[in-house]
């Protein structure tokens, strides 16, 4: 983490000279301090995200082609003649434990075209879906099971 | 030649993505369906024509700024039509009329 | 040669997505609730930064990238806080209608 915020930092500033990694350095390290105090952050998270990182590939793998696929059925209902559809307001649970897992979801979720997390309280969602087939198996998709392994390995 | 070709392709993609967004603004008749075809496809819109620019600038400080950009844009904007879906839900009083309301049983 | 093709594609592009722009905007002035308006301006602003992006590498300058990363974050803000200024003046006493449409399924 430490280095990401100081490759952001380089990224941010355009070149590279002496004063630039010095000051990069310095301003890394305080952030990463704050971040330790205020928001819950620890060396163990680093640990925790290098044995995920084959998992969070494949997950990002997988979300790109899912976003794909579902933006082209979209596409179609778009240019069809005459739109039929039947949107609908689905209520279901996920067994996730970690907010962050549950967050990701629900974002993953909104970021494919035609369904759009509407409230998340506790493990509960509440979804919107442009039509009613893109609301099954919802509840135990590809992103459920690939998140569901990732808090696995975290956990032992 | 080549890069120039792949680039044009990339950013044409995107335009006709963004522009299909607005069509579908304009043929849904109800705010949710607008905002799942309008925002969402705002996104892929937004991922092809930064990918085409990147292929376009090759590798330099430009680019890396890109790839920043299409980071923060796609955590940033589902969280705002959240937001927005969250809003019209709550104020809307005949929210039944215009979608059905099911329940899925948990596993 | 090639400087001129690439000159061209970028001209055209952010034309056609001016465009659309103009497109969202008409959307905005005729949107009959709340929530269509905000989400046609959610729309140009990405359209914007779109545009920003490309003038960055059309010119061949790092800053301007700058300029849209922080126009992102300002327009993420905007709605997020308009949305929850909206609930909160307008419609204080129908905030638990979730948890009631909820309650109304389950029966």
């Amino acid at each position: 983490m430490y280095i990401l915020l100081f490759l952001l930092w380089i990224a941010l500033n355009g070149r590279i000279t002496l004063e630039i990694c010095i000051f990069g350095v310095a301003i890394s390290a305080f952030v990463y301090r704050v971040m330790c105090k205020f928001l819950d952050y620890s060396p163990k998270n680093d640990i925790i995200f290098i044995r995920r990182f084959p998992l969070v590939v494949e997950y990002i793998f997988v979300l790109f082609v899912e976003i794909i696929k579902s933006s082209i059925i979209a596409l179609k209902i778009v240019y069809s003649k005459k739109i039929d559809i039947q949107p609908q307001v689905v209520f279901f649970d996920v067994p996730l434990k970690s907010e962050f897992m549950r967050t990701i979801l629900a974002n993953s979720i909104t970021l494919t075209p035609g369904t759009i997390t509407v409230d998340l309280d506790e493990d509960h969602f509440c979804v919107h879906a442009l039509d009613y087939t893109m609301t099954e198996g919802i509840e135990d998709s590809v992103f459920v099971r690939l998140l569901m392994k990732m808090e696995e390995i975290g956990n032992d | 030649m080549i890069r120039f070709i792949i680039c044009a392709i990339l950013m044409l993609l995107g335009v006709f993505t963004m522009f299909s967004a607005l069509v579908g603004n304009y043929r849904f008749g109800y705010v949710l369906n607008r905002m799942q075809v309008g925002a969402t496809a705002d996104t892929l819109g937004a991922f092809f024509i930064i990918s085409g620019l990147i292929v376009a600038s090759g590798f330099n400080a430009i680019t890396v700024k890109l790839i920043i950009m299409v980071f923060f844009l796609w955590f940033a904007n589902p969280v705002s039509s959240h937001f927005l879906a969250r809003t019209e839900i709550i104020t809307n009083e005949k929210i039944t009329q215009e979608c059905e309301v099911v329940r899925h049983d948990s596993i | 040669m090639i400087e001129q093709m690439y000159e061209f594609l970028f001209t055209a592009v952010m034309i056609v997505l001016s465009i659309i722009a103009m497109g969202y905007l008409i959307r905005a002035m005729i949107g009959p609730k709340f929530s269509d308006r905000i989400l046609a301006v959610n729309g140009v602003q990405t359209l914007i930064i779109m545009i920003i992006c490309i003038l960055s590498v059309f010119q061949g300058e790092n800053y301007i990238v700058d300029i849209a990363l922080i126009y992102a974050m300002l327009g993420f803000v905007t709605v997020v806080i308009v949305c929850k200024a909206y609930l909160r003046s307008h419609h204080k006493d129908r905030t638990k209608d979730l948890a009631n449409l909820k309650e109304e399924v389950e029966k």
